[in-house]
């Protein structure tokens, strides 16, 4: 670290150094009336004091309230937890159960072993079990009857243990508390999937006469109470105040050197990755490399197998890690790195959450993750042993990365972004009161409503979706004001929680016939195209033929010299508008009335995405080696969209005219969506972009953003929210954007938009932002039946 | 002119995509549609309301070309060896209760109804079979409470694979309204287990419905196989009730072959002298 500092190559290029001095903890006692066994138990473990974070925990928890504790990684979040479920325990002589849920099996396990050994400290027969996919059916019946702490995922708890209830009756019967940890990965179609399996296990819960406490912890993040209660449906106390110590840290925040100040190029991150490795992996510790995406996994993976010589390192010593991967694979670099035998890891943010890998050494970050909490996640992986240690963010080209190098502080500071989380997104509430019905039936109140269901009372449209399914689906029946499952059907098997969809593509050797990967259904058309390139740790396999129908693409592994890259034709129809905020031009109109400047718009979309051709692209050089069409089905989406639209005159007024003008829009649209992530807690790719020089819909330019999950998860409405947070820094970059025309760290470059396209956006942009903020406005009367308007005038082309 | 929420879930939820009712019920519901057009559905017949449950009551003295009775002189010590239960050794055959179920669904879980219980019992040396009817989904709680009650006035529990199915379907529903299973502590026969360790490899497979065929001569005419049951219920709550008469048949056969399967397994007998065939059997 020392020789970065100082060599003058590499001195200049980091931006900013933050060194983290030692703090020291601020503790209590143990809050009156915990256990002698329980501050024993602790003292063994050399606590004789709680962190203050923990102990208003504990209070909280014992009290009787729903908590949340939001501190960074390795501030003993674990022990905030146990403490409550344990002394709860004691207090009943093992009546007051617990369930604890982790996002992932793997966190699940590891959490077993310390618990498991906690409760066996406490000298009765109380147990704590892990109920997973590898619980063997002989134990399955012991551990619902007599598992006091039950350890799942949020997937056995919605297609194992909820659809059974009755058979887990003792555990509903007397359920404490429900412990959800890493609840900052609960976001997105799964969290909105979760959210509303909390529903159904609440109302379970609830049929068997108890009423658990959530406690939950995350990551750091922004509005955390919100995203609790979103999550759980209820008001939770909020402790984000972090107490315990830290040893030295390092982060360092380096930015690729400018190779064309120009057209503002930067070295690209992976290539800087790979030059930083040379300082950075060594035989005496351990590095992990975070990517952003699972090709530039593979690319750096194999980048760094061929260096190994140099790093003083075997090739077999550098792993790749990802999703995708088959879970023995993963296994294995997982046993690698805690014994030490993996060297230098190459991830995607597989490696972000609790699996145990040990504590690493270096943690280098190519490129921004998108979120704060993510940001810390990886940083924590590094230096949780007292031994000093080094966090480095290499900025990418591009507009985040580029303004967080500007404002590391930042980085440091309290959370921006926020989550995306709807539990009442109607694709997803529909499948889940389907799971719902079956496990109990639904009544429906005096006035036909479900207000009163301790599940689903508070979701939207609740009752209409229950009509809907017993009159269209035939799964349900509807006698008498209530909703009966009546089907013979086991619906949670065919409900999917997100994250692992059935309709995900799965890529085939086309020789063995073994999976070697899998993609979801929105990516496959542009990653495993017939002759596309996909890779897996380092390897290349050619797309032979992909089967759109079956999703299933068969691959062949080849030598190759290049990797692809598709494009994709967008197309965004509007079919219903929801909210819009406006404002009105300055000048009055020469009749003397005034006209609209500019409005922002929230609604529901229908987009068409067509793969139209592939690049295929050199390693290493980046030469474009040739192109060929892709001729697959177009993929429809039904979402929701965050549009900003400029009316005519104030777009001649800024000078959004002539040839250049869609080039102009289209870049401030880009630049939009690549800023996202500072208000939103997601990837650009978690974002569809469609900019209309004249809107059909509109008739007027029309930028719209939309989330790129089916019925959307409430991206859209963050962003609606946050329009001048997202505008704000979008000016910002562009302002210090060291480039004269463009470039691909703010609207892109020259070539896509034009000779006065950074000037004409930031222009934009500006005129945006001074004078008055938009007020609502109520949507007029025929703002949806445009629509059809809209439609027709599209058909033909 | 605003879209429905209908309209927005049926585009959402790619209605036009899905395949459309599960394959299993699009066959069933294709032959309930064809059965909805015989013009005169038929009720189940004398059901009587007893309390809060409606039941039908039907005294049986053969099956096949079976005495019920004989199952009374069952020899008490054989049918404990070969349930490998000693208790039974104590009971009386005359106390035990016959039971078998019909379901809406083989898969389990909360969503599935025990429609009909068939009870088969001896009173005074005569046998009767009451089969307890779930006419409305609301009224299963009363119905199991019923049922409940009279398992655990039995002195031992007789049914075919019930230990695996029956049995965990009624605990489960018991449990969830609130009703303590009467299981626990209850001896129970499966006469499923012990004829399939005597039977293996004879006949093909130990169905109930060959080994009531092989070992007691028991044909069946017109059975309703059993899988028709949940279309038959699901029928019946939507107006249409011409397939219950055959369930209440079925189950009410499939009762009378647990006593002359029980009677069967307490007879020492010679083993048959049928090769054992190594063919694959199926569970029934
Ligand atoms: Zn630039």
């Amino acid at each position: 670290m020392r020789a970065l500092q100082s060599e003058a190559r590499w001195r200049t290029r980091f931006e900013r150094w933050q060194v983290v001095p030692p703090r020291v903890a601020r503790v209590e006692p143990f809050p009156e009336g915990i256990d002698p066994r329980l501050v024993a138990m602790c003292r063994a473990r050399g606590m004789s004091e709680l962190y203050e974070h923990q102990a208003r925990f504990v209070r909280a928890a014992l009290a009787g309230e729903d908590v949340l504790v939001a501190t960074p990684t390795a501030s003993g979040k674990t022990l905030c937890y146990t403490l409550p479920v344990l002394q709860r325990l004691l207090q009943t002589q093992g009546r007051a159960r617990s369930l604890f849920l982790f996002p992932t099996k793997a966190l699940g396990q590891d959490q077993s072993a310390v618990l498991t050994q906690e409760v066996e400290q406490l000298g009765e027969d109380w147990h704590a079990c892990t109920y997973d996919g590898d619980t063997p059916p002989s134990v399955r019946r012991t551990l619902r009857d007599r598992g006091h702490l039950v350890l799942t995922n949020p997937w056995m708890l919605h297609a194992g243990i909820l659809p059974n209830h009755a058979k887990w009756s003792e555990l509903f019967r007397d359920l404490a508390f429900v412990v959800i940890d890493e609840v900052h990965t609960l976001s997105g179609v799964f969290g909105s999937s979760v959210a509303n399996v909390l529903r159904r296990l609440v109302r379970i819960a609830r049929h068997y006469g108890s009423n658990p406490r959530f406690l939950l912890c995350s990551a750091t993040l922004s509005e955390p109470g919100a995203h609790a209660e979103r999550l759980v449906g209820r008001p939770v106390r909020v402790i984000s105040e972090d107490a315990s110590p830290s040893g030295m840290r390092t982060f360092g925040v380096y930015n690729p050197p400018l190779l064309n100040a120009v057209a503002g190029l930067r070295s690209s991150a992976l290539e800087e990755a790979r030059e930083l490795a040379r300082k950075l992996c060594g035989p005496g510790h351990q590095t992990i490399f975070f990517c952003q995406r699972r090709t530039a996994v593979e690319v750096l993976t194999r980048y760094l197998k061929e260096a190994a010589p140099a790093l003083g390192l075997a090739p077999e010593e550098i792993r790749g890690y990802r999703g995708g991967y088959l879970p023995d694979l993963r296994r294995e670099i997982e046993v690698g790195l805690r014994t030490g035998k993996v060297k230098v890891v190459v991830s995607t943010n597989a490696l972000e959450l609790g699996i145990d890998i040990g504590a690493l050494d270096v943690a280098v970050l190519v490129g921004y993750p998108g979120s704060q909490a993510s940001f810390w996640q990886r940083a924590g992986r590094v230096g949780r042993r007292q031994k000093p240690s080094l966090a480095v963010l290499i900025a990418r080209s591009d507009p985040v990365d580029q303004y967080l190098a500007h404002h590391p502080e930042q980085l440091f500071g309290t959370p921006q972004e926020k989550l995306g989380l709807d539990p009442d997104n109607l694709v997803i509430l529909s499948e889940q009161l389907k799971c719902a019905a079956f496990e109990l039936p639904f009544r429906a109140d005096a006035d036909g409503e479900i207000g009163s269901d301790a599940g689903f009372g508070r979701a939207r449209d609740a009752a209409a979706v229950l009509d809907y399914l017993a009159e269209e689906s035939r799964f349900l029946t509807k006698r008498e004001g209530t909703w009966w499952w009546m089907a013979d059907a086991y619906p949670a098997q065919d409900v999917n929680l997100g994250g692992e969809d059935p309709d995900n593509v799965l890529v085939l050797d086309a020789s063995t016939k073994k999976a070697i990967g899998e993609i979801d259904r929105a990516a496959s058309i542009t990653t495993v195209h017939q002759g596309a390139i996909y890779q897996v740790e380092g390897e290349t396999w050619k797309i032979e033929t992909f089967d759109h129908k079956n999703r299933r693409a068969y691959a062949r592994a080849v030598e190759s010299d290049y990797f692809t890259e598709a494009e994709v034709d967008v197309d965004v129809r509007v079919l219903r508008l929801e909210e819009r905020a406006a404002r009105d031009r300055t000048q009055p109109e020469p009749d003397g009335g005034t006209a609209e400047d500019w409005s922002i718009w929230r609604g529901e979309v229908h987009v068409t995405t067509l793969a139209t051709q592939y690049k295929k692209i050199r390693f290493y050089t980046r030469e474009n080696v040739g192109a060929e069409d892709i001729h697959l089905p177009a993929e429809e989406l039904d979402s929701e969209a965050f549009v900003l639209t400029l009316s005519e005159p104030s777009a001649a007024d800024l000078g959004l005219m002539g040839g250049d003008r869609g080039a102009a829009w289209r870049g401030l649209g880009m630049l939009l969506r690549r800023v996202a992530p500072l208000v939103l807690s997601c990837q650009p790719r978690d974002l569809g972009l469609s900019t209309q020089v004249r809107s059909p819909h509109f008739r007027k330019p029309a930028i719209f953003l939309y989330d790129a999950v089916q019925g959307g998860v409430g991206l859209s409405e963050i962003l609606f929210r946050s329009h001048r947070e997202l505008l704000g820094a979008a000016l910002e970059v562009i302002v210090r954007c060291a480039c004269t025309h463009g470039c691909p760290a703010c609207v892109g470059p020259l070539e896509e938009v034009g000779a006065l396209g950074k000037e004409t956006a930031r222009r934009l942009l500006e005129h945006l932002l001074a004078g008055p903020t938009l007020a609502p406005r109520e949507l007029a009367g025929d703002a949806n039946s445009q629509a059809e308007t809209a439609e027709n005038a599209e058909a033909p082309a | 002119m605003s879209e429905s929420l209908r309209e927005r879930l049926a585009r959402l939820r790619r209605e036009d995509e899905r395949a459309s009712p599960p394959p299993a019920s699009s066959v069933r519901e294709r032959l309930a549609r064809r059965a909805a057009r015989v013009p005169v559905a038929i009720p189940p017949e004398r059901l009587v309301q007893e309390g809060t449950v409606l039941a039908r009551r039907t005294a049986a003295e053969r099956h096949g070309g079976l005495v019920l009775c004989d199952a009374l002189s069952a020899d008490r010590a054989l049918l404990a060896r070969e349930a490998r239960d000693e208790r039974i050794a104590d009971l009386d055959p005359a106390h035990a209760l016959y039971l078998d179920t019909e379901t809406t669904g083989l898969s389990g879980g909360s969503g599935t109804y025990v429609w009909l219980v068939g009870l088969g019992a001896f009173e005074a040396g005569r046998f009767e079979v009451w089969q307890g009817f779930l006419p409305e989904p609301a009224q299963e709680q009363a119905l199991l409470a019923h049922v409940a009650e009279r398992i655990r006035a039995a002195a031992y529990v007789v049914s075919f694979f019930g230990k695996s199915f029956d049995r965990h379907r009624l605990e489960d529903k018991m449990r969830m309204h609130g009703i303590e299973p009467p299981f626990a502590e209850k001896p129970h026969l499966d006469l499923y287990w012990p004829l399939r360790r005597r039977y293996r490899g004879h006949f093909g497979d130990c169905r109930l419905r060959t080994l009531e065929s092989q070992l007691c001569g028991v044909e069946r005419e017109d059975d309703l196989p059993g899988s028709f049951a949940p279309a038959a219920w699901f029928d019946f709550l939507h107006g249409r009730p011409h397939r219950l008469e055959g369930v209440f048949q079925h189950n009410l056969d499939d009762v009378k072959s647990l006593v002359t399967l029980l009677a069967h397994l307490g007879r020492e007998l010679p083993s048959p002298s049928a090769p054992r065939a190594s063919s694959e059997e199926t569970l029934p």
